[in-house]
């Protein structure tokens, strides 16, 4: 009989890449113990899922390296990407709150580190804590924020200028600034996810990313995107208060 | 398929029905529908599983090896010891399933009056904890 071999080796929030970031962030070093030695942490190769919708919430995923998305299915069987979920990010606050079921379903779009706090955990650390409290907060406005917006975009805005409001909002949350001025989106998503995130079907993406390129806005390398000229980007995108 | 049944997995696989009945006062109790993936192999899985009705398929290398029968708990000793399981666990359709997260267990530890509970549950897990090193459960 074999031995199971080894406890997994535990992520301290202390040490954890996405410090500064998160919604423990702001706790003393022996709260911190206590969220560490009270978390599960896991991680999620490409395409697995955390939760998925329609199932009972169990707690907060923290996650600390990778990205996840968030997607709704319709009634039609068709894929929408709500949300991309980075670094520092919770996911499973809402369902928590509400007690409803998972609005969307968590899927790892590369390797991804996640740590796993229960409801009750969370719970007792929201009502000692403050500080955590506000994070929350903060994060549920951003998202709210966000909802507001695609709103907004799904009604007054071409399907162009969503497209170039996506790129702008990828280059915010996963943009790296390159030596030349250009940004490298460090993210890759696929054609079909990319048109679920502006509405539209993926011909319509394809012959307005091959626009972009013309136009020498992007640049393309297989799924990688460059930002090459942002403030083009940021006329197209027909930003208010712009 | 597993044969060898009582030195697997989890010592606790068939639990005294009235021990059942008293986690499931403490813990969630929620209905599958459909089926789905409660956890993949090398993870640690987030909260224990009491299957109360229907199965739950442990899958290694695209291997159904082992199904799972109601009174039978999943994942306990993983989640206290922040183990990965060995094995995908799969529950099918129009199945029940008691959750206990950790802080649910710690309150068994701390607070349970229940002298079976003790016995079958809080008693072994507390050994489990304490001697996890030198533990075997995979199926063989």
């Amino acid at each position: 009989m074999t031995r199971l071999r080894n406890q997994k080796s535990k992520l301290n929030c202390e040490n954890c890449p996405s410090q500064g970031a998160g919604v423990f962030c702001d706790l003393e070093s022996l709260e911190l113990q206590e969220v560490s030695q009270h978390k599960v942490t896991n991680t999620y190769k490409k395409g697995q899922t955390l939760f998925v919708q329609g199932n009972h919430p169990y707690g907060l995923y923290c996650v600390s390296s990778g990205n996840i998305k968030l997607s709704k299915v319709g009634a039609d069987g068709k894929e929408s990407i709500v949300r991309i979920v980075s670094p520092g990010d919770v996911i499973g606050h809402r369902s928590l709150f509400t007690d409803d079921f998972y609005g969307a379903t968590a899927t790892a779009l590369d390797e991804t580190k996640v740590c796993f706090l229960d409801k009750k955990f969370i719970m007792k650390v929201i009502k000692e804590k403050p500080s955590v409290s506000m994070h929350i907060i903060e994060k549920l406005s951003r998202d709210m924020g966000a909802a507001e917006n695609k709103i907004s975009s799904y009604h007054q805005k071409n399907v162009r200028e969503r497209l170039a409001e996506l790129f702008l909002v990828l280059k915010e949350s996963h943009g790296e600034k390159l030596e030349d001025g250009s940004y490298h989106i460090n993210l890759k998503l696929t054609r079909e996810e990319m048109a679920t995130m502006i509405g539209t079907a993926s011909e319509t993406l394809i012959r307005f990313i091959s626009e972009f390129k013309d136009a020498g806005l992007i640049a393309q390398e297989g799924k990688t995107i460059y930002i090459t000229n942002e403030e083009e980007l940021l006329d197209w995108a027909d930003l208010p208060n712009q | 398929m597993e044969t060898k049944k009582r030195q697997t997995l989890f010592p606790y696989d068939e639990v005294n029905p009235s021990v059942i009945q008293s986690l499931c006062n403490i813990g969630e109790i929620h209905h599958y529908d459909t089926s789905g993936q409660l956890f993949y192999e090398g993870q640690t899985p987030i909260v224990a599983f009491i299957l109360l009705k229907g199965h739950i398929q442990l899958i290694k290398n695209r291997r159904v090896k082992k199904v799972l029968q109601g009174g039978e708990i999943l994942g306990l000793w993983e989640l206290m010891n922040n183990a990965p399981s060995h094995y995908t666990a799969n529950i099918l359709d129009n199945s029940d399933v008691c959750f206990l997260d950790k802080s649910t267990i710690f309150e068994i530890i701390r607070e349970s009056g229940d002298p079976p509970l003790i016995d079958e549950f809080v008693r072994p897990v507390l050994q489990k904890i304490i001697f996890s090193g030198h533990q075997d459960h995979r199926v063989t």
